[in-house]
C-alpha cells in the first residue's frame, strides 16, 4: 500500500480500477481474461512481440548506416531487452497463471524494472528506465492497436490516472464513467482541477511522479476530502473507505430531501445560499438541489483550454443558457479571473516569477481592454434576457474598480447606441479578496452594489502563503485569527453602509467555518453545488444567538489551529452528522 | 567431468559509465553463446548474466567490483571472455565484436 499526498481540488471519495492515461495518451485495460481467452493472447502477446522486434531491427539498421554501428547499437539493446528470457517468462506467467491481459503484463513488469532503475544511485542508468518506457509503449501500440483511440468507449467506471490531462484528452471521456481524478502536476487552477469541479468527482493533483508505481487495471482510492490518493490498497484501508463512501451517499440521500425546504435558521431568520459554478450546465442541479440562485459564475472556463479567444458570442451563449436555467432567480458574473500564463493564446510579457502578485484578473482585463469589453459586452446583452448581477476580481485600489467601471459605462453607451438592449440598472459589485481592499472597504462600498468576500484569494494574500506550493501548503489556515478579522471588518463596514454581502470560497462550504460566519452578521453564503444540501441542514439546525455567542469565542483566540478545533467542537455539539468523518 | 565446478573471477568495471544499456548489451550478448549458467554478484546481489534487464538492474557503476561465477562445461571459458570483455570496457569489445565472438562460438 502506498500513499501519497496532493492538492485537493474537489471533495469525495472514490475506489475503483485505474485507467492509467500516459504521456501519449495511452490506456492500459484492465487486468484480467476469462480462462479460455488465455491461449489467444498468449499468441496475441507474441505477435507483438515480434512485430516491435521487425520496428527495432528497422530502426537499427536505417540509423546503422545514417551515423554508424555505434548508433546503431542502442537499437540492437532494445532488441536484447524485448528479447530478455527473464522478462518473457514473466509476462507469460502473468498471463497463463494469472489470467492478466498482455497489455497489463506487459505494463506491470516493465515498469517494476523500470522503478529499479529509478531507484539506482547511478544517474546514468536511471536514464535508462526511458527506454525501458520506450519499449513498453511500443509493445503497447500493437496490443492495443485501433482501441488505443477508444477513450471516449469506456464502458466501466474508472479512476482516471494521469500526468496532465490534456482538453482534448478531458473532452473525450465520458464523465458517466469517471470516478475520480489523479494527477502527477497542475494546481487548484488546472483544467482537470476545474472540470473535477464541475463534474463533481473526487480529484486530487501535483501529486508528483507515481505513474511508474500503477498499472491499468490496480484498484486505487482517491481521497478528495484529504488530498490524498492510496495505491495498492489493503483490505483494512479498501473497507473503510468502502464505509465512509456508503456513509456519505445516506447521508446525502437524507440531505436532499432538504431541498424544497427554505434555509432559515432555528429562530427564524432566512439565510441567502446560492452556488458557485464554473459551467452553465450545473445551474439547473443546482437550483434543483435548492440554491437559491447563483452567487459566483466563474467565467474561466471560457478562456482556459481554447486555442483562440473567446469571441463575444462564445461568452453570450454561455451566459445566456445560464440565464435561462435559472428559474426566476439571478446569477453574478464574475469577470475573467485567470492570470496571463493560464491563456494559451495570450503572448506573455516578461517571465513572472511571482504569478499571484502579477498581471492576473482585473488587472489582466484593464491591460487588455479589447478582451475585457468583448466579455462586458456579452454579459450586458446577456442582462437583458435575466436577472444578471456584474462583478469584477481581485480589486486592490480605487483606481481600479473606478477604470472597471469606467470601461463598463463605455460599453453600455456604445450597447445603447446600437439599440442593442441591456439592463441599464446592473448590479455592479467587487470580491474583496485583497487585504488592501479591506483597509479601504468604508469607501468601496460608497462605489459598488453589493461585495463578495473571496477567502481563497484573501488567506492567500493575507497570510502570504501559495497553497499550490506543497512545502508551503501548511503554512495555508482559512481560519487564522487575521483573515478572521478582515472578513469581520468587512462584514461591519457592509451593515454599517447597508450593502449587500455575500461571502463565497472554500470558508462557507465548511459547515463548522460557515457557523462562524452566521455569526459575525453573514446572511448570504455561495457555495460548491455539492455542499448546498450540507450548508442548508446547516442553517436549519443552527439559532443565531448561539452562533453570536460561538463567534464572540472564537474572535478571541490566537491561533488557527485552536480556532479550527473549537469551531469542530461546537459543529459536533450542534448537527453531528455533519462533521466530516 | 568438471561440469558440476564453479568457476569464479573477479572483475571490475572499467568503462566510463558502467554496466549501462549498450555495454550490459554487449555482456549479454556474449555470455549467451555460453551453455554455462552464469552469475554476475554485486555487492550481495546476484543476477543471470544472460539477461539484459538483471545486468542492469545490478546498476554497477565504473569501479565497481563484480564476481562472474559460472557452472557447466563451458565455464570456464565462459568467465575468461567475459573477464576480458570487462577488462577492455566493452566498447573495445563491441568494435572488435565480429573477431572474438566467431571464434567463441565455434565451441
Amino acid at each position: 500500500m502506498l500513499t501519497l499526498k496532493g492538492i485537493s481540488v474537489s471533495s469525495g471519495v472514490a475506489i475503483g480500477e485505474a485507467l492509467v492515461i500516459d504521456y501519449e495518451g495511452f490506456r492500459i485495460p484492465r487486468r484480467f481474461l476469462m480462462r479460455d481467452a488465455v491461449d489467444d493472447e498468449l499468441q496475441r502477446l507474441s505477435s507483438a512481440i515480434e512485430a516491435v522486434a521487425e520496428d527495432i531491427e528497422r530502426n537499427r539498421v536505417s540509423i546503422a548506416s545514417q551515423l554508424g554501428e555505434k548508433y546503431g547499437a542502442i537499437f540492437a539493446a532494445h532488441l536484447q531487452v524485448l528479447r530478455d528470457e527473464r522478462l518473457n517468462d514473466e509476462i507469460r506467467r502473468l498471463v497463463l497463471e494469472r489470467h492478466y491481459s498482455p497489455e497489463y503484463a506487459v505494463s506491470r513488469t516493465l515498469r517494476r524494472y523500470a522503478k529499479v532503475f529509478l531507484e539506482l544511485d547511478n544517474a546514468h542508468h536511471a536514464e535508462r528506465a526511458q527506454d525501458i518506457f520506450d519499449i513498453e509503449r511500443s509493445l503497447l501500440y500493437y496490443l492495443l492497436g485501433l482501441r488505443r483511440e477508444e477513450l471516449s468507449h469506456l464502458t466501466s467506471p474508472v479512476v482516471v490516472l494521469a500526468h496532465n490531462l490534456r482538453p482534448s484528452e478531458t473532452a473525450k471521456l465520458n464523465p458517466e464513467f469517471v470516478l475520480g481524478f489523479a494527477t502527477e502536476i497542475g494546481g487548484g487552477l488546472s483544467h482537470t482541477a476545474i472540470v473535477a469541479k464541475g463534474l463533481e468527482i473526487p480529484a486530487v493533483v501535483g501529486i508528483g511522479e507515481f505513474l511508474t508505481d500503477v498499472s491499468g487495471g490496480d484498484l486505487v482510492i482517491v481521497d478528495g476530502d484529504h488530498g490524498r490518493i492510496i495505491l495498492q490498497p489493503d483490505e483494512e484501508t479498501i473497507a473503510r473507505y468502502r464505509h465512509e463512501v456508503e456513509e456519505h451517499r445516506t447521508i446525502s440521500a437524507r440531505l436532499d430531501e432538504l431541498a424544497e425546504l427554505p434555509a432559515r435558521t432555528q429562530d427564524g431568520t432566512l439565510i441567502r445560499l446560492a452556488a458557485n459554478i464554473e459551467f452553465p450546465h450545473e445551474v439547473a442541479s443546482c437550483i434543483q438541489r435548492g440554491a437559491e440562485g447563483i452567487g459566483l459564475y466563474r467565467t474561466e472556463f471560457l478562456y482556459l483550454g481554447a486555442s483562440e479567444e473567446p469571441t463575444e458570442e462564445d461568452h453570450f451563449q454561455a451566459y445566456s443558457q445560464v440565464v435561462s436555467s435559472l428559474a426566476g432567480h439571478s446569477v453574478v458574473i464574475r469577470t475573467l479571473d485567470l492570470g496571463a500564463d493560464k491563456m494559451g493564446h495570450m503572448p506573455l510579457g516578461e517571465e513572472e516569477h511571482n504569478p499571484f502578485l502579477g498581471l492576473r484578473s482585473i488587472r489582466l482585463s484593464l491591460k487588455n481592454v479589447t478582451l475585457f469589453r468583448t466579455q462586458l459586452r456579452a454579459i450586458l446583452r446577456a442582462s437583458a434576457l435575466g436577472q444578471i448581477e456584474l462583478m469584477f476580481p481581485l480589486i486592490s485600489t480605487m483606481v481600479e474598480l473606478r477604470q472597471a467601471k469606467s470601461v463598463l459605462n463605455d460599453v453600455m453607451e456604445d450597447l445603447a447606441e446600437e439599440g442593442i438592449p441591456f439592463d441599464a440598472d446592473l448590479k455592479v459589485g467587487m470580491m474583496v479578496e485583497v487585504p488592501a481592499a479591506v483597509m479601504m472597504i468604508d469607501r468601496f462600498l460608497r462605489e459598488v452594489d453589493f461585495v463578495s468576500i473571496g477567502t481563497n484569494d484573501l488567506v492567500q494574500y493575507t497570510l502570504a502563503v501559495d497553497r499550490d506550493n506543497k512545502d508551503v501548503a501548511d503554512l495555508y489556515q482559512t481560519v487564522d485569527p487575521s483573515v478572521l478579522r478582515l472578513i469581520d471588518a468587512t462584514i461591519k463596514s457592509a451593515a454599517e453602509a447597508d450593502v449587500f454581502v455575500s461571502v463565497c470560497g472554500e470558508i462557507s462550504g465548511q459547515p463548522a467555518f460557515a457557523m462562524l460566519l452566521l455569526g459575525m452578521g453573514v446572511r448570504a453564503l455561495s457555495v460548491p453545488p455539492s455542499l448546498i444540501p450540507e450548508i442548508k441542514k446547516l442553517c436549519r439546525s443552527v439559532s443565531l444567538p448561539d452562533c453570536e455567542a460561538i463567534y464572540r469565542c472564537a474572535m478571541g483566540m490566537e491561533t488557527a489551529g485552536e480556532i479550527k478545533t473549537y469551531l469542530h467542537e461546537e459543529l459536533r455539539k450542534t448537527v453531528p452528522e455533519l462533521v466530516p468523518f | 567431468m568438471m561440469a558440476k565446478e564453479t568457476v569464479t573471477c573477479e572483475v571490475t568495471v572499467t568503462n566510463e559509465q558502467g554496466l549501462h544499456l549498450r555495454p550490459a548489451d554487449v555482456l549479454v550478448q556474449l555470455a549467451q553463446k555460453f551453455d554455462a549458467d552464469i552469475e554476475l554478484l554485486h555487492e550481495g546481489v546476484c543476477c543471470d548474466a544472460k539477461s539484459i534487464l538483471e545486468v542492469m538492474a545490478l546498476g554497477a557503476g565504473p569501479g565497481a567490483q563484480l564476481v562472474i561465477q559460472a557452472r557447466g562445461l563451458d565455464a570456464k571459458k565462459a568467465v575468461d571472455l567475459l573477464a576480458s570483455a570487462f577488462q577492455e570496457g566493452f566498447d573495445q569489445v563491441f568494435s572488435d565484436n565480429a573477431g572474438g565472438c566467431g571464434e567463441v562460438s565455434k565451441d
